[in-house]
């Protein structure tokens, strides 16, 4: 842990990204009072609103504030901005009541307009008194993009953690048997992770979807997506995990625990498996980006998670990021700024990992 | 009995082929289990569609039922027990297995492999052309890779340690790093801004109308998703020759070349170069599955008529037969690439091909 963080502050790329990393989870587990409005609260007669947050005008002088602006014309999603009219962006404004954790009742956001602007919410007026402040702009729907963003890395973000621990398991299971006993249960077991390394990952993964059921709640799809993704996952690790219980089975140790009849499950999962721990976090850290990416192509299609959910890759949705509205609407992409921070956080992370448990890497540094 | 002889037939015949021609042997048994595997495959494939939770089975009945004139009712409505006899009729109540062996007599014995299921075209008419589009697409990109990969790691491998080096790893790491539908989103938006480049990914007329502009107009239009495809795809190959470099430099016999005065240049080129060829050759199939994973997403981005796309399209359409057939191509296509990496290897390499045992 020590040598981790002596070499993390020498790479500060890598020790930035593990800050970035921690900010994300963190925003991820206070979407609520972070994000000025829920995931799901519709403002009409605002689709394809632009970002909004101005720091200047004439009247209000300096400071986060908003413009109204008018919806011209429906059809081109045009709008025009109302000369005069700004609205004061407050920290700790109040908003649409929320249950922290499903436990703490609050109202109180990080930032935003004071206003009765929830749809159908209390106090609800057709163009009331204040106007909403969308940091990212909104979707087509004339929903914030930023409270979106927010609450879809509950997805996205815990999708690579729930995807990577099955496979794993899968494969520290299996591989650990295949290099432990050899011989046919080797051989079955390869070859099965053969057939599954086959086929190209993402037709197995359409493939898998079509197989299974279509029609199902945002809960369900979450938990069959993440099945899928982690059954594509497994045999690349289980390969690596034979590989390394198939070479620490020679060491002295594991023939002195099989002397002293200790059942060779034990052995395994006991002996075995964690002298490869390292390793392991290697592969956890640079294998969770395949798994948010995984989920991001899957929504992007279509057929991943669908709109009562929200996640980065249903934000980024073929049907709304298509080419003639991104040309008019480039913030449609921005969410996709939060995915590309995730993975390049986890690849460098990831890297840093891998140098470090690499016996050869200061090695091969000094040699030349 | 009988099989007992000809395993007594084929058995010394084989022991005899193997010391005469190791490699023809070689290649034929890969060529022996590549089949298998094929098969097991399918079955694999059988087996999962038998598990599902029934929708894509009940939907194939239903539209066979509205296709086929002796189950079609005036009004589109029918009993569970018509809905039964159909499934029997069609064989869909068999075990899994059978069903399999039922597909395979038609693909192999009858040369059929059914109709797509919403457009009613015979699936071979559709796939053929998106394959070979699909192929011709991603064995450029394999090409572009290798061999400027192979420039690039050998290039920095002389420079490690020093600031070009750091950099250029550093790009690698990033490019490796970055979502790869992004990138294609960001490189289709820039073609619709800039007007440099088209948005589609293939021409707008047949090959047979004007081969010569086809092909140049074909180069034109995907050079953008290639570009696409290559920055995706460097990072790891370059990161991956550069170690394999670096690994060999760092060998005893590097360092007897060196004392010996052997020119640099040749050093790199002529003996460390040669063996990162080894670790390469057996990640390139891996490549190439990924190159047509990868593909899938950039034909449905760019619209290029590939296999990829019509995959998609059938898994949305729950078009069952054409998403069998492709995922049947597909998989004997990586299949083959695989073999022809073992071969490749074992024809660099004879050592590998008489230690396999």
């Amino acid at each position: 842990m020590k040598r981790f963080l002596k070499a993390a502050t020498r790479r500060p790329v890598a020790f930035g990204s593990l800050i970035v990393l921690a900010l994300l989870y963190l925003m991820m587990a206070l979407a609520e009072p972070l994000s000025p409005y829920r995931p799901g609260t519709t403002f009409r007669n605002h689709g394809y609103h632009p970002p909004n947050l101005v720091f200047y005008s004439e009247e209000l002088g300096f400071g986060p504030q908003v413009q109204r602006r008018v919806l011209m014309d429906e059809v081109k999603v045009q709008y025009a901005r109302i000369r005069g009219e700004y609205y004061r962006v407050k920290l700790f404004a109040r908003g649409p009541g929320y249950r922290l954790w499903g436990l703490i009742p609050s109202t109180i956001h990080l930032f935003g307009v004071e206003a009765p602007y929830e749809a159908e919410g209390p106090g609800w007026t057709e163009g009331g008194q204040g106007y909403p402040v969308f940091l990212l702009g909104a979707d087509h729907l004339g929903r914030d993009l930023f409270s979106r963003s927010l609450h879809g890395a509950r997805i996205s973000l815990t999708i690579g953690f729930i995807g990577i621990s099955i496979s794993l398991t899968l494969a520290i299971l299996l591989g650990g048997l295949a290099g432990y006993y050899g011989g046919w249960v080797d051989w079955t077991i390869m070859r099965m992770a053969e057939l599954f390394i086959l086929i190209p990952g993402l037709y197995m993964i359409l493939f898998l979807r079509s197989v299974l059921s279509r029609e199902m709640d945002p809960g369900q799809s979450f938990i069959i997506i993440t099945i899928i993704l982690s059954l594509v996952g497994w045999p690349g690790s289980a390969r690596l995990v034979r590989g390394m219980v198939h070479s620490i089975k020679r060491e002295d140790f594991i023939t002195a625990a099989e002397l002293a009849g200790i059942p060779s499950v034990v052995i395994i999962f006991r002996q075995i498996i964690p002298q490869m721990a390292s390793i392991l976090i290697v592969s956890i850290t640079l294998g969770i980006p395949g798994f948010i990416l995984g989920e991001t192509v899957l929504s992007y299609l279509g057929l991943g998670i669908i709109d009562p959910a929200v996640s980065w890759g249903s934000l980024l949705n073929r049907e709304i990021t298509q080419l003639a509205n991104l040309r008019r609407f480039p913030w449609l992409l921005l969410p996709g700024l939060f995915l590309l921070l995730t993975t390049l956080s986890f690849n460098f992370l990831g890297d840093l990992l891998r140098d470090l448990m690499d016996p050869y890497f200061r090695e091969r540094r000094l040699g030349q | 009995m009988r099989v007992f002889a000809q395993a007594v037939l084929i058995g010394p015949l084989f022991s005899r082929l193997k010391e005469r021609y190791p490699l023809l042997s070689f290649i034929l048994t890969r060529i022996v289990s590549m089949i298998v595997m094929l098969l097991l495959l399918g079955l694999l494939v059988f087996g999962l569609m038998k598990l599902s939770p029934g929708d894509m089975v009940e939907n194939y009945v239903r539209s066979q039922m509205l296709m086929q004139s002796e189950f079609r009712q005036a009004d589109n409505i029918y009993t569970e027990e018509a809905i039964a006899e159909a499934k029997r009729r069609l064989g869909l109540d068999l075990p899994f297995y059978m069903q399999y062996g039922r597909w395979l007599y038609q693909v192999f014995v009858e040369r059929d492999l059914g109709q797509s299921l919403i457009s009613r075209a015979p699936i071979l008419f559709l796939i053929r052309e998106r394959m070979v589009n699909s192929l011709v697409l991603n064995l450029i990109s394999l090409v572009f890779l290798t061999v400027i990969s192979f420039g690039l790691g050998i290039y920095f491998s002389g420079k490690v340690g020093t600031r070009v080096d750091f950099a250029a790893t550093f790009t690698a790491l990033f490019l490796h790093a970055f979502p790869y539908i992004l990138l294609l989103i960001l490189l289709q938006l820039f073609a619709a801004i800039s007007g440099w480049f088209p948005i589609t990914a293939y021409p707008d007329f047949p090959f047979r109308e004007a081969p010569v502009r086809f092909s140049f107009s074909y180069l034109y239009h995907i050079f953008l998703p290639l570009l696409g495809a290559f920055l995706s795809g460097i990072g790891g190959t370059m990161r991956l020759i550069r170690a394999t470099m670096l690994d060999q430099l760092g060998q005893p016999y590097i360092t007897s070349l060196r004392s010996r005065g052997i020119p640099e240049p040749r050093i790199y080129l002529a003996h460390a170069f040669r063996n990162t060829l080894n670790p390469f050759i057996t990640s390139s199939a891996n490549l190439f599955a990924s190159l047509f994973s990868g593909s899938l997403i950039l034909e449905i981005i760019f619209s290029y008529p590939g296999i990829g796309r019509l995959m998609y399209e059938a898994v949305r359409q729950e078009d069952i037969n054409l998403v069998l057939a492709n995922i049947m191509f597909i998989s004997f296509l990586i299949l083959l690439g695989m073999i022809t990496a073992d071969i490749a290897l074992a024809v660099v390499h004879p050592r590998i091909r008489y230690g396999r045992k």
